[in-house]
C-alpha cells in the first residue's frame, strides 16, 4: 500500500464526500430517533430528494433552488410517513419498509415521466465545492477538508447547533423526553403526537437535502434509479454508531464515508482487494455497528413504540 | 373558607365501550385542607375519575367546577394551568432523565423561573419538606424517593388539588407513615388531597372523608369519622365480607416434608441482603407464611425453591425433581405481568404454560389445539376466571382475573408445592380473598402452600405457621396467635433468637 501526503489528502477527501449524504441524513434521523421514531424510510425521502432536486434544477437550472427543491420534496415525503407513525400510529418499521419500496418505483416512473433525458445541467461548480479562504492552503486537510461542498459546511454547522439544542434549551429537553418517556411528557401537558411530528419533519429536510447532495454534489446533477443504493439504511446505522450523539454521529458518517470511498480509492492506494468485496465494506461495518451497539443499548428508550395514552 | 368546596365533579358519567359505562352519574365535592379518600374495588372506575378531573380523559356528561365555575381539561395542561397536579400509579417521570430534568420538563412557565439552578431545585425540595438530590438519575432512585419527586412536580406547578392514584402500594409500612405526613403537611397548607386507595386501614387512620364508587356508581361519600371499617367493606364489596376471620384448617404437623432448605446462603447484592444460612421445612397439606420487610432475601428464596437458582453453600432437598434435577413446584411469581403471565398469548395457552409440550396438548411436536382449550376452559370455570374465552389474551383482564391464571396454572402444576410471592399485590379485597381461599383449599387438599409477602395481614390469616426472614436469616418459628408486635419487631430485626430450623 501506498501512503504519501496526496493519496491521504485525496482519501480524506472522498471519505468526507461521499460521508456528506449520510452525515446529512443521520442527523436528520437522529431528531426523529431522539423522539422515540425510528424513520427506517430514510432511504425512500433520500430518493425523492434525490429527484426533487433535479427535477427543480430543470425547473429553474439554479442549484440552490435545486437544493431548496429536495429539501420541500424531502419534507412532503416524511409529511406521508409521519401521517401513518405519529398521527395513525402505525408500526414504524412496516410504514418505513413499504415506504421505501414505493420510493424506489415511484421516482423511477416520475423520472420517466417527467425529466428530460437531453437536458443539460448547469455549471454545478457552486454547490459542489467552496474553498475556504486560507484554510484551504494548509497541506492535507486544505483540499480535504476545507474544500469540500457548502451544503456539508451547512452539515457541520448543524450538528453543531443540535448538539446545543438537546443539551441547552428547554425544546431540546422536550424531544428527549418524548423519546425517553413518552407518558411523563404528556403528563406534563406536551404533545407527544406535534412533537413527534415536527421530528420528522426535521428529518425529512435534512434527508431531501442529501438526497440533493447525491444528485447535484456527488453524480453531476443526474438522477438514476435507486441513485441512493443503501444509503438511507446506512445512515440509519450511522446514527447508532454516533449512539445518537451529534458529534460522534459527524465522524462515524466520515467513517462510513470512508468504507465507501474505499470502492473507488482502494486501488489508487494499492489494496489488492477485489472491488466488490470493497463494495460491501460499509455495509459490513453497518452490521458491526448494530451488533455492538445493539449488546449495549444506550439509544432512547421509547424508539420504536407507539404513543397511546393509557396504555397497560 | 375551609368548608367552602374547591372542586366538584357534576353528574360525571364515562364509557369506553358503549353500553359499558365506567362511571355513572358521579358527583364530588373536594374541599381545601382536607385529604378525601376514593376506595373501591379494582376495575370499579377510581382511576378514570382521576384521569376526567386531569384531563387525560373528557367525561361523557357532567363536568367540573372549579370554585363553582364550569372548567374543561382536554388534556393535562388544561388541568395544570386549572392547578391541579396528579400522582400517578406508574410514575410519569423519565427513568433516564435527572431529578432536576424531570422537574423542569414538568414545570409550568412561571414554574420554571425558579428551577434554574440545581440549588434552586435542592432548596424548594427542602422547603416542602420533600429533600432530593437534583442530579440523581431518576431511574436508579428507589420508589419512594421517585414518588416523592412526582409530588415536587406538582407542588412546584403551585397546585392546590393533588390527586393521588394507588400511592402506597409500593411503599413499606415505615414509608407509607411517611408519606401520610407529608399529605397531612400539603393539607394543612390549605391545599385539596384525594387518595385513590383500596387500604382501608390508611384511611381509617389518615382521611377525613371518604368515598366509596362501586361498579362505577357512588355508593356514599361521608366524613370518616362517622365510620367504621365494616360499613366500608360492605360497601366496597356489595356483600359482607368478614376481614378478620381466618382461613383456618385445624392442620396437625405430621405431613410428609417436600421441601426442606438446609442452611443455604445466596450473596447479598444492592437491593437485598441474600440469605445468610436459612432454613425452612415445608410439610404436605400446611400453609407457611415467610413474613419480613421487602429485600431480606425474599427474592432468592423464591428463587431457590423454584429452581431458578442454586444455593452458594447448603443444600435444597426437595421430594420431586424434573429429570434436569430442578425441583418442581406450582409457581405464583411476584410480577405477574412479566414473569407470571405472557400478556399478549391467550389465556388459555397462559393457563397451561407449564404443560403445553406433554401429552395430551402437544403429539409428536404439534400442538392439539382442542384439547388445550377443552381444558383451558375447565381451568377457566373451575378458577372464575371472568373472561369472555379462553381464546382472549391476559392483557385485557383486570389484575384480579390475570392472578387467576397464574393460581391455576400453579395448582394444576403436578407437584406436591405451591410457591407463591406476593400473591395479593395489587389486587382488590375480593380478589385477594379469593386467591387467599384457594391457597388453604389446596393445603387441605394435601399441599405443601409457601406464601411469601410483605402483607402481615394476609400471612396471618391464612399461615398455619409463620417464618420471619430478617436480613436473609429465618429468625423466627411464630404461629398466627403471636401478638403482631412480636412479628413486627422480629421482621425489623428485633429479635435476637439468631437463625432457627423453622
Amino acid at each position: 500500500m501506498v501512503f504519501d501526503p496526496i493519496t491521504i489528502s485525496l482519501l480524506l477527501a472522498a471519505a468526507i464526500r461521499l460521508g456528506a449524504p449520510m452525515l446529512l441524513a443521520s442527523l436528520g434521523e437522529l431528531v426523529s430517533e431522539r423522539t422515540g421514531v425510528l424513520n427506517i424510510g430514510l432511504e425512500g425521502i433520500m430518493l425523492f430528494g434525490a429527484f426533487g432536486a433535479v427535477f427543480g434544477l430543470q425547473l429553474t437550472g439554479m442549484p440552490y433552488a435545486a437544493v431548496a427543491f429536495g429539501a420541500l420534496w424531502g419534507m412532503l415525503a416524511v409529511g406521508v410517513v409521519a401521517i401513518a407513525v405519529a398521527s395513525l400510529r402505525a408500526d414504524q418499521i412496516v410504514v418505513g419498509i413499504g415506504f421505501n419500496i414505493l420510493a424506489l418505483g415511484a421516482t423511477s416512473l416520475l423520472r420517466d415521466m417527467v425529466l428530460s433525458p437531453a437536458f443539460q445541467s448547469p455549471s454545478l461548480r457552486n454547490v459542489s465545492s467552496y474553498r475556504i479562504p486560507y484554510f484551504s492552503e494548509l497541506p492535507i486537510v486544505g483540499r480535504a477538508v476545507f474544500s469540500q461542498s457548502p451544503i456539508l459546511y451547512g452539515a457541520v454547522i448543524v450538528a453543531i447547533l443540535f448538539w446545543i439544542f438537546f443539551r441547552h434549551t428547554r425544546l431540546g429537553l422536550i424531544f428527549r423526553a418524548v423519546g425517553e418517556g413518552a407518558s411523563a411528557a404528556d403528563a406534563a401537558g406536551i404533545s407527544v403526537t406535534n412533537i413527534r411530528f415536527s421530528a420528522m419533519l426535521v428529518t425529512g429536510i435534512m434527508t431531501g437535502i442529501a438526497g440533493a447532495y447525491l444528485t447535484l454534489v456527488a453524480s453531476g446533477g443526474v438522477f438514476v434509479d435507486n441513485i441512493t443504493g443503501g444509503r438511507g439504511y446506512l445512515a440509519v446505522a450511522v446514527v447508532i454508531f454516533g449512539r445518537w450523539h451529534p458529534i460522534w454521529v459527524m465522524l462515524a458518517s466520515i467513517l462510513f464515508g470512508a468504507a465507501d470511498a474505499l470502492q473507488y480509492q482502494g486501488q489508487a492506494i494499492g489494496l489488492s482487494i477485489s472491488p466488490p468485496l470493497l463494495l460491501m465494506s460499509p455495509f459490513l461495518l453497518a452490521l458491526i455497528a448494530w451488533v455492538l451497539v445493539g449488546k449495549s443499548k444506550t439509544g432512547p428508550s421509547e424508539i420504536g413504540i407507539p404513543f397511546l395514552r393509557g396504555q397497560k | 373558607m375551609l368548608n367552602r368546596p374547591y372542586v366538584e365533579l357534576t353528574g360525571v358519567s364515562k364509557s369506553f365501550v358503549a353500553g359499558h359505562p365506567v362511571l355513572e352519574e358521579v358527583s364530588l365535592t373536594f374541599r381545601r385542607g382536607e385529604i378525601h379518600a376514593i376506595l373501591g374495588e379494582n376495575g370499579a372506575g377510581k382511576s378514570t375519575l382521576l384521569n376526567i378531573l386531569f384531563g387525560m380523559h373528557q367525561p361523557d356528561t357532567g363536568g367540573i367546577l372549579l370554585e363553582g365555575r364550569q372548567v374543561i381539561h382536554t388534556s393535562p395542561a388544561d388541568a395544570i394551568a386549572n392547578r391541579i397536579g396528579m400522582v400517578h400509579q406508574h410514575f410519569k417521570l423519565v427513568p433516564s432523565f435527572t431529578v432536576a430534568e424531570n422537574l423542569r420538563l414538568a414545570a409550568s412557565p412561571s414554574a420554571r423561573k425558579r428551577l434554574v439552578r440545581n440549588a434552586d431545585i435542592e432548596k424548594i425540595a427542602k422547603d416542602y419538606g420533600l429533600p432530593v438530590d437534583p442530579k440523581a438519575i431518576v431511574g436508579n432512585l428507589p420508589l419512594s424517593l421517585q414518588q416523592r419527586v412526582e409530588i415536587l412536580k406538582a407542588l412546584i406547578n403551585r397546585a392546590e388539588l393533588i390527586l393521588f392514584d394507588e400511592p402506597t402500594t409500593i411503599l413499606n409500612p415505615s414509608e407509607i407513615e411517611a408519606f401520610y405526613r407529608v399529605l397531612r403537611q400539603i393539607a394543612d397548607d390549605g391545599r385539596a388531597v384525594v387518595v385513590v386507595t383500596h387500604h382501608l386501614g390508611e384511611v381509617l387512620a389518615h382521611a377525613e372523608h371518604a368515598s366509596v364508587i362501586r361498579r362505577g356508581k357512588l355508593i356514599s361519600s361521608a366524613p370518616v369519622a362517622d365510620r367504621n371499617r365494616g360499613d366500608f367493606v360492605r360497601e366496597m364489596v356489595g356483600k359482607s365480607v368478614d376481614l378478620d376471620m381466618p382461613l383456618k384448617s385445624d392442620y396437625v404437623a405430621n405431613g410428609a416434608t417436600v421441601i426442606a432448605l438446609k442452611g443455604v446462603s445466596v450473596a447479598p447484592t444492592q437491593s437485598s441482603s441474600g440469605l445468610n444460612n436459612a432454613s425452612l421445612t415445608l410439610h404436605a397439606g400446611e400453609v407457611v407464611g415467610v413474613a419480613g420487610v421487602e429485600g431480606n432475601g425474599q427474592r432468592e428464596l423464591f428463587e431457590l425453591l423454584a429452581g431458578l437458582r442454586q444455593p452458594e453453600s447448603g443444600t435444597v432437598e426437595a421430594q420431586s425433581r424434573h429429570p434436569n434435577g430442578r425441583a418442581i413446584a406450582g409457581l405464583v411469581p411476584e410480577d405477574r405481568h412479566h414473569e407470571g403471565l405472557v400478556l399478549d398469548l391467550p389465556v388459555s395457552v397462559n393457563l397451561l404454560l407449564n404443560r403445553i409440550g406433554q401429552e395430551p396438548y402437544s403429539r409428536h411436536g404439534r400442538l392439539v389445539h382442542g384439547e388445550i382449550a377443552r381444558k383451558a376452559e375447565e381451568m377457566r370455570v373451575a378458577c372464575d376466571v371472568r373472561a369472555r374465552s379462553v381464546s382472549v389474551t391476559p392483557r385485557t383482564l383486570s389484575g384480579g382475573n390475570q392472578q387467576k391464571i397464574v393460581l391455576a396454572r400453579a395448582l394444576n402444576e403436578d407437584a406436591p408445592t405451591v410457591i407463591v410471592y406476593q400473591p395479593t399485590r395489587g389486587l382488590d379485597v375480593a380478589a385477594s380473598e379469593e386467591v387467599l381461599k384457594r391457597l388453604r383449599q389446596a393445603a387441605n387438599g394435601g399441599k405443601a402452600v409457601l406464601i411469601i409477602s410483605s402483607n402481615l395481614d394476609e400471612i396471618l390469616r391464612v399461615s398455619d405457621r409463620i417464618v420471619v426472614l430478617y436480613a436473609g436469616q429465618t429468625v423466627g418459628k411464630v404461629t398466627s396467635d403471636t401478638p403482631r408486635e412480636i412479628i413486627g419487631d422480629l421482621m425489623t430485626g428485633g429479635g435476637k433468637q439468631g437463625s432457627v430450623n423453622a
